[in-house]
């Protein structure tokens, strides 16, 4: 087979500030031949995306220095003119982006954006034959042709995904670049999203160049795979090999770095740092007799219905329908389901930061369901429940440093002075791993999982009972999750928190918590001790995630 | 959307209600008296209380807002300084009876001029400010772009009046490129009416367009790093093609909003280019009014910029929404 990718020696450096050149990628030879896919897997910033983007030419050439060779289907890419390039560009090598709802334009209907793939390469097309082509496309990836007219902002997700991966193929190209393509997704459709790939690659003969930070992913999916890390290609082989018995420890503590549903709950992650962490096995928290700290009794939650043409009230949004849940002292509770599952909403009225319609939230025995509209009881709530968010770079006001970030809850609720908040929050970043020398750094000078970790000070302040963790580590890479879960999981058993700890991933869900709470659409589908819910879970929807689960 | 527009219409009612309300007790309120300005100043007291009294005066504010909305709606018949009436057909923005006309026919004969002046600034305003902000923006860091910004802080700093004097001496008294300035009705002669008014468009819309230039360079670059751009690269548009596509259509929204403002402002008068050109429009004739004291014109005047501004806003909303699908009416 000869390799209609071939990446040779391919260095890239970008000018940085004032001139600076900062290499991005260097010295990386990769080949993919036809009908193949290549996992090209890697932390963030190590170069893995860079060498897609070389690959169709769409580096700005004004601040970007490219060396090296990148041959599709036997025409030089770099050093090409514009022209050359406009012509290659999804006709012989195609994108899958990673988030559809920012690749596609949010103005333009999908069939437009279809036609419109097709008819750059087909200049003497009419605009029927560019419709028929996109319709055609839209039904072979799994979406009614009738849809053609809707915007992007109408379909879900994986929806979108499928129309990025019509675009891609509607000129069936020899190769698609595939940026993390499935990385936003639910576990369900991310299976689905990948198998549509897949599938269709294999029909057309088409190679793909699969990039992710997920190995758990890229092992399921792809044949070889090329480990980068700093801008190099660390170690290449089949897939096979790679995931059972990498040479470079890179490699296994990337592999390792994820928790798979065969993985020993509770056991350290490997990092990179660590690539073969040994821990004796942490049992499950034991149940304590007594009353539990935190309970929602019958719990539901509406919102106001979108205003249509009449006058009426419109009908409500339920987003959750008669959710009971108990957190008992020291135990850790995980909240499952799927996007618009209601799981959120759920985690913020027992935070008192959303009013439930119907049902009792009890705190240590207290009614607190009206800490939504009461300030007090809420200020009094938050000195016991604290919160860690899921996107480290939204969560973090970029102009305080990270004293004044960790302090605030100290402010609000004890009567430390300066010194003693300082002292403490220095105390803080020593125990969630970063150097208490940063205390009067600002939040853009830390990595996403340097940042988590300052949420996690922050949440830890005040000494609260409670933390509840929305999606903690699903902003991050694989590597960097499996340090804050080994951060979570020691916090918790040094502190003796207790947790309520939401996310889409069973796998994290099954690694961290005692007892599991399954949602979807609003209504809790099972819940249970940890090893019941997944050993012999009793609805089909569990079933069917766990399925869907790596 | 029929929902929307109709809400939408009813709030536009209620906001000019407010200005006419306010605009109409800020005349009362200030120190002057219509009656003696209407009667002239050899009027004796007599004499004045008579005038008050024959055009309502001495009744309370609020009645005689009331017949001034009650007019608005269906016309009525205004009693005039010797007490002779004069009907005023709905709808009725009052008598001025310094310009012994009613204040729809003062707005009448002078609004096609500064519908013409308006209309045509709009134009250099758009294609201006957006060519040069889209023209600096693609460009952006090089010397088109520091030549360009520099281009537009002068539109911005520069004063109308002086611009205007400066180029009517320079291309009309210099050089004869131009006739002098004024306004000529478009029907008389449509080359009369582009050639008496190409000076006050351009003037207008340069000093006016700097804003323009600004807000869509910045909007441009904003949208210029959106995934949809690069997924149109991607797909073997070129650079051009992509920016002027997709890049366009996403910095398109806010420059929209400001368009209405803008032709808002522009269409309730533009007193200092009608006063330098000597176009007699609705702006010179708001502020004579102001002068003389002429209370109806005054409100008339207000109510008519209101107006604008409202139905220009709500339209530029419209076509924020036709051009972002994502955008609700609400």
């Amino acid at each position: 087979m000869s390799a209609v990718l071939r990446i040779r020696d391919l260095s890239v450096s970008f000018t940085g500030a004032r001139g600076a050149l900062v290499r991005a990628v260097e010295g990386v030879s990769l080949e993919v031949a036809a009908g193949e896919v290549l996992g090209l897997v890697g932390e963030s910033g190590s170069g893995k995306s860079t060498v897609g983007l070389a690959a169709l030419g769409l580096h700005d050439p004004a601040r970007t220095r490219i060396e090296g060779s990148v041959e599709v289907a036997g025409t030089e890419v770099v050093g090409a003119p514009e022209s050359r390039l406009r012509g290659l560009r999804g006709s012989r090598i195609a994108m899958v982006f990673q988030d559809a709802l920012a690749a596609l334009s949010p103005f333009h209907t999908v069939g437009a954006q279809l036609a419109e793939a097709y008819r750059v390469h087909h200049k003497g097309a009419s605009r029927a034959e560019g419709r028929e082509r996109a319709a055609a496309m839209l039904e072979r990836v799994g979406i009614a042709a009738a849809r053609a007219g809707d915007y992007p902002h109408q379909f879900s997700g994986g929806m979108r995904q499928r129309v990025m991966i019509a675009a891609a193929l509607v000129n069936a190209p020899d190769v698609v670049v595939a940026d993390e393509p499935t990385t936003a997704l639910d576990a369900r459709v991310q299976r689905q999203v990948l198998d549509l790939l897949a599938e269709l690659g294999r029909e057309n003969g088409t190679a793909v160049l699969f990039v992710s930070h997920d190995m758990g992913v890229v092992g399921d999916f792809t044949d070889r795979t090329a480990v980068m890390r700093n801008g190099r290609v660390v170690e290449e082989g089949t897939t096979a090999r790679l995931l059972t018995d990498a040479s470079h420890p890179y490699t296994r503590a990337l592999t390792g770095a994820a928790p798979t549903l065969a993985t020993l709950p509770g056991s350290r992650l490997a990092t990179v740092d660590e690539p073969a962490p040994v821990t004796p096995p942490r049992p499950a928290a034991p149940v304590v007799d007594g009353p539990p700290l935190a309970e929602l009794a019958g719990i539901r939650v509406e919102f106001p219905g979108r205003r249509g043409l009449s006058v009426r009230r419109p009908e409500p949004v339920v987003a959750v329908r008669d959710v009971s849940l108990r957190i008992e002292p020291g135990r850790t509770l995980g909240l499952v389901g799927e996007s618009g599952s209601g799981k959120s909403t759920t985690a913020r009225v027992l935070a008192g930061l959303q009013r439930p319609t119907a049902g009792t939230v009890r705190f240590d025995g207290r009614d607190v369901s009206d800490a939504a509209r009461d300030t007090a009881l809420r200020r009094e709530l938050s000195r016991d429940v604290q919160l860690v968010f899921q996107d480290p770079y939204a969560s973090l006001n970029p102009r305080r440093t990270v004293e004044e970030i960790v302090t605030t809850p100290l402010r609000a609720h004890t009567r430390m002075d300066r010194d003693e908040r300082r002292e403490r929050a220095a105390g803080l970043l020593k125990q969630v791993g970063l150097a208490e020398d940063r205390l009067d750094r600002y939040p853009h000078e830390f990595s996403g999982g340097q940042r988590q970790r300052i949420g996690i000070a922050r949440a830890l302040a005040v000494r609260p009972r409670l933390v509840i963790a929305d999606e903690p580590v699903s902003a991050l890479d694989v590597s960097v999750q499996a340090q804050v879960l080994n951060l979570l999981m020691d916090l918790r058993d040094e502190l003796g928190l207790s947790l309520l700890f939401v996310s889409h991933d069973l796998a994290v869900v099954r690694h961290v918590c005692d007892e599991v709470a399954v949602m979807r659409g609003g209504v809790l589908v099972e819940s249970g001790e940890r090893d019941q819910v997944f050993e012999a879970p009793s609805s089909e929807y569990t079933k069917e995630l766990l399925a869907a689960a790596y | 959307m029929t929902g929307y527009v109709v809400r939408r219409a009813l709030q536009a009612v209620a906001v000019l209600l407010a200005i006419t309300a306010t605009a109409f007790g800020l005349f009362f309120a200030a120190p002057s008296d219509p009656a003696l300005i209407a009667c002239g100043p050899k009027c004796d007291t007599g004499q004045v209380e008579a005038v008050r009294h024959s055009m309502g005066l001495d009744r309370p504010v609020a009645a005689q807002f009331g017949d001034y909305l009650g007019g608005l709606v269906a016309g009525r018949t205004i009693t005039d300084v010797d007490g002779s009436p004069i009907d005023c057909p709905a709808p009725c923005l009052g008598y001025s009876y310094a310009l012994h006309q009613p204040v729809l026919d003062a707005i009448a004969d002078r609004f096609p001029a500064t519908l013409s002046l308006a209309a045509g600034a709009l134009v250099v305003i758009v294609v201006l400010g957006v060519g040069v902000g889209f023209t600096a923006a693609l460009r952006r860091g090089t010397r088109t772009d520091r030549l360009l910004s520099g281009f537009t802080l002068v539109g911005a700093s520069v004063q109308i009046y002086f611009l205007g004097y400066a180029l009517q001496y320079l291309l009309v008294y210099a050089t004869g490129a131009l006739p002098v300035p004024g306004y000529t009705p478009f029907g008389s002669s449509p080359g009369a009416w582009a050639a008496g008014l190409a000076l006050p468009w351009l003037v207008l819309g340069f000093v006016n367009a700097a804003v323009f230039a600004r807000l869509s360079r910045v909007q441009m670059l904003e949208s210029m790093h959106e995934g949809y751009v690069r997924t149109a690269r991607a797909r073997g548009l070129s650079t051009l093609r992509a920016h002027l596509k997709y890049t366009a259509r996403g910095a398109g929204a806010p420059l929209v909003q400001l368009l209405g403002l803008e032709a808002g402002a522009l269409f309730g008068g533009a007193f200092i280019t009608e006063t330098v050109f000597g176009i007699d429009g609705i702006g010179k004739l708001a502020v004579d009014s102001v002068v003389q004291n002429d209370l109806p014109t005054v409100v008339g005047t207000v109510l008519l910029a209101a107006f604008f501004v409202v139905v220009f806003v709500a339209l530029a909303d419209l076509l924020v929404a036709r051009l972002d699908p994502r955008v609700r009416l609400v």
